[in-house]
């Protein structure tokens, strides 16, 4: 068990799960990764400041990616006040178009769903979760994640065939 | 939804790559080792600022009243310009989450 205070402990954490926190957050911010990368940054942060009050009533995953979701929805909040960030704006990432590999066409085509359909849509078929974890992230009712997961896989499997 | 969509979205949105980067965790290690400066620091300020505060307004026969007349002797602009840095202060570090 690692407590705060720790940092070099906590730095075998951080390379255990800093993938799978950076491409969920890749996933939310639709393919802007330098955001995405600052998210998972104050994520760990904020992982280390608590590690304390981790309980185990959950898996550790599961709790970071809550605190992952959370910063995500806090940054959201600050640059739609802020109106600095164009919202995860696609041009951006058209910029950038010539190398697309498949992730970043997925994160492209994120940008389709809504935040909370992605976060659904990402943690039960990218991160691989059950709907009750996903409940704990999301703070949801577990009815409301399923036709999240739903409708999200509807509109997906549309463009993906368009 | 058929079982072939729902195969056909899973390959499609699986994480195909692993990130694993030094830099980050450098990074990421780096700015916690900052924070925890920064917190102790912030600490020990506002350990100073208290026992300032202590030695002024609380005399060491404790005497809410004396307290109490002590503060009342600051005219209310001083005591407002007291207050908004503190509160101010309060508010970034609330904000700060540490």
């Amino acid at each position: 068990m690692i407590n705060s205070g720790d940092h070099y402990a906590f730095a075998t954490l951080l390379k255990k799960y800093q993938s799978s926190i950076r491409q969920f957050l890749r996933r939310l911010t639709a393919g802007d990764h330098a955001v995405a990368d600052d998210i998972a940054q104050e994520s760990f942060l904020r992982c280390y400041q608590k590690l304390d009050t981790f309980l185990g009533q959950s898996a550790f995953n599961t709790w970071l990616h809550k605190i992952a979701y959370n910063c995500f929805l806090k940054f959201k909040q600050k640059a739609y006040h802020q109106r600095e960030v164009a919202g995860f704006d696609l041009e951006i990432f058209e910029t950038t178009a010539l190398d697309i590999e498949k992730d970043l066409l997925v994160e492209r085509l994120m940008a389709s769903l809504d935040i909370t359909e992605r976060t659904c849509i990402t943690l039960s078929v990218s991160a691989g979760m059950s709907h009750k974890e996903i409940c704990v992230v999301t703070n949801l009712p577990l009815g409301t994640v399923k036709s999240h997961i739903n409708r999200g896989k509807k509109k997906l499997i549309e463009k993906v065939k368009n | 939804m058929d079982k072939s969509d729902d195969s056909l979205l899973k390959s499609i949105l699986e994480f195909r790559t692993q990130i694993n980067d030094t830099e980050f965790l450098e990074n990421t290690i780096k700015k916690i080792e900052a924070r925890a400066r920064l917190r102790f620091w912030l600490l020990s300020c506002a350990l100073l600022i208290a026992s300032i505060v202590f030695f002024i307004f609380i005399p060491i026969d404790i005497d809410s009243s004396k307290i109490i007349s002590n503060i009342a002797k600051f005219s209310p602009s001083a005591l407002l310009i007291l207050i908004i840095p503190v509160l101010g202060f309060s508010a970034w570090i609330y904000d700060q989450e540490f």
